[in-house]
């Protein structure tokens, strides 16, 4: 079976080599991780884990709050910032899970490629990813 | 006082290590040809763009490493469906090579410091 996969669309097409050429790509294919990216993935895992803690305990009222909607991947990356995960650590794994699992236009994603990403797609990757594939058992 | 480029070389989105002080390279405008004509003392040039020369390109060299020698590779099975840009550092310079295709057959030099010459040719850069 394969493995899932999740698409991002960039708010901000960038220019990629394909065939020869530069074109305009701004569909992202990302595939869960596997086996191989069990570390880099439990290290988002546990940023993540670490900043809702943080902001738990930062919350006076002790009353369970609940979503009334569904999260979307920004709220994830928010949840991130807020509660003081390390996002220096949580950016540089990513670049690395996108590395080894994701393409742009069907053109595997790679270092210069990443940085023509803007910071708010960036961001929302980051959200994404953590949604789509890291915690969906877990909260 | 003017400062020289540092410029990165980036082949099909991948960045490339290559030899300090190594890269060169041509826009591919075109020769131009100037014929002189003369009425009595007077000179007037008669400018023509050779479009047979307007093949824009460059050269580097590489470590010959089974990292590079396999980058090239696919280069070279690529034919001329490569890109090439050249940037430097404040990205105030930005050369996009598009059809790029390696031109020459490279000699790999094997041993602690071999290295080899990566010769492209491609579209004029717009």
């Amino acid at each position: 079976m394969p493995n899932k996969t999740i698409e991002y669309n960039l708010s901000n097409p960038i220019k990629v080599s394909k065939n020869g050429d530069f074109v305009e790509e701004n569909l992202i294919i990302i595939t869960e991780p596997v086996y191989r990216d069990i570390h880099k993935a439990n290290i988002l895992q546990q940023q993540f884990l670490i900043a809702t803690q943080n902001i738990t305990k930062t919350v006076e009222q002790k009353e369970e709050v609940k979503a009334e909607k569904e999260l979307l991947g920004k709220d994830y990356f928010s949840i991130l910032m807020i509660g003081n995960g390390n996002l220096e650590l949580c950016i540089n794994t990513l670049k690395e899970l996108l590395k080894n699992g994701a393409t742009i236009g069907n053109i595997k994603i790679t270092d210069t490629i990443l940085e023509k990403i803007s910071i708010k797609d960036f961001n929302n990757l980051l959200g994404e990813y953590l949604k789509s594939f890291l915690l969906v058992d877990l909260i | 006082m003017s400062n020289g480029i540092n410029a990165r070389v980036i082949f099909n989105n991948d960045n490339v290590k290559i030899i300090a002080n190594s890269l060169k390279f041509k826009t591919g405008n075109g020769e131009i040809k100037t014929e002189v004509e003369v009425f009595g003392s007077e000179v007037f040039h008669c400018d023509t763009k050779d479009l047979s020369t307007a093949i824009s390109g460059g050269s580097f060299d590489m470590r010959t490493t089974i990292e590079n020698y396999e980058m090239v590779r696919v280069w070279i099975n690529n034919f001329n469906n490569n890109t090439v840009q050249i940037l430097n550092e404040t990205g105030t310079l930005a050369l996009n090579f598009r059809q790029a295709k390696v031109s020459n057959e490279i000699e790999f030099e094997v041993g602690a410091d071999g290295k080899f010459t990566v010769e492209f040719n491609a579209l004029p850069v717009l």
